[in-house]
């Protein structure tokens, strides 16, 4: 059954349409022994995948691909990994996507798939002066 | 141990940087660049 109705799809869709380079949403899943939340991750990563004709839910297996787990730092499942024109974008999507969140991924396709950073240049100037590595990590469905 | 305990999580959103900083809520874009870079440079949490 699809998460979204017809209207959202459509506003979705419009929404998304400025969108030039492929995106890659690697998820990582673990089917045996993971939990549920890893099946609706995928349901929501194929509902977004279905609004753009570049955007693309490509499968892992938390246990089985670990070259992969290891090149792109998962070491929890569900995981989404969001990459733009092949190029990993470091956005990480821990968990399923659902209720606000959904957005969020909304947002961070849009990001990979344009390269539009929609900030304001005294914050692109000041990130820029960033010499050291920083993790954000951002806390936002309570478990 | 579960992500929620190890920082504390009692309210969302909650920012976390660098295992060291905290910012509760949702701040508008200058003042959440300003909370991430200034304490990310060892402050103490909030």
């Amino acid at each position: 059954m699809a998460l979204l109705s017809p209207q959202d799809r459509q506003t979705l869709t419009a929404h998304l349409a400025p969108i030039s380079r492929k995106v890659d949403l690697l998820l990582f899943t673990q089917t045996i022994g993971g939990s549920e939340s890893g099946l609706i991750a995928k349901q929501v990563a194929d509902e977004v995948a279905s609004l753009h004709e570049k955007i693309a839910v490509v499968e892992k297996n938390f246990v089985l691909d670990t070259d992969d787990r290891a090149k792109y730092g998962v070491d929890k499942a569900p995981a989404l990994v969001v990459l733009g024109d092949g190029a990993d974008t470091r956005i990480r999507f821990y968990g399923a996507n659902t209720g606000y969140e959904f957005v969020s991924l909304v947002e961070a396709v849009l990001l990979a798939g344009t390269g539009d950073l929609e900030l304001e240049p005294e914050t692109v100037a000041s990130l820029a002066a960033v010499d050291k590595p920083m993790h954000i990590q951002v806390f936002s469905t309570p478990t | 141990m579960d992500l929620s305990r190890r920082y504390r999580i009692t309210g969302v959103p909650k920012t976390i940087v660098n295992d060291t900083v905290e910012i509760l809520g949702g701040l508008p874009e200058s003042d959440f660049v300003d909370a991430v870079l200034q304490r990310a440079d060892g402050a103490s949490p909030s």
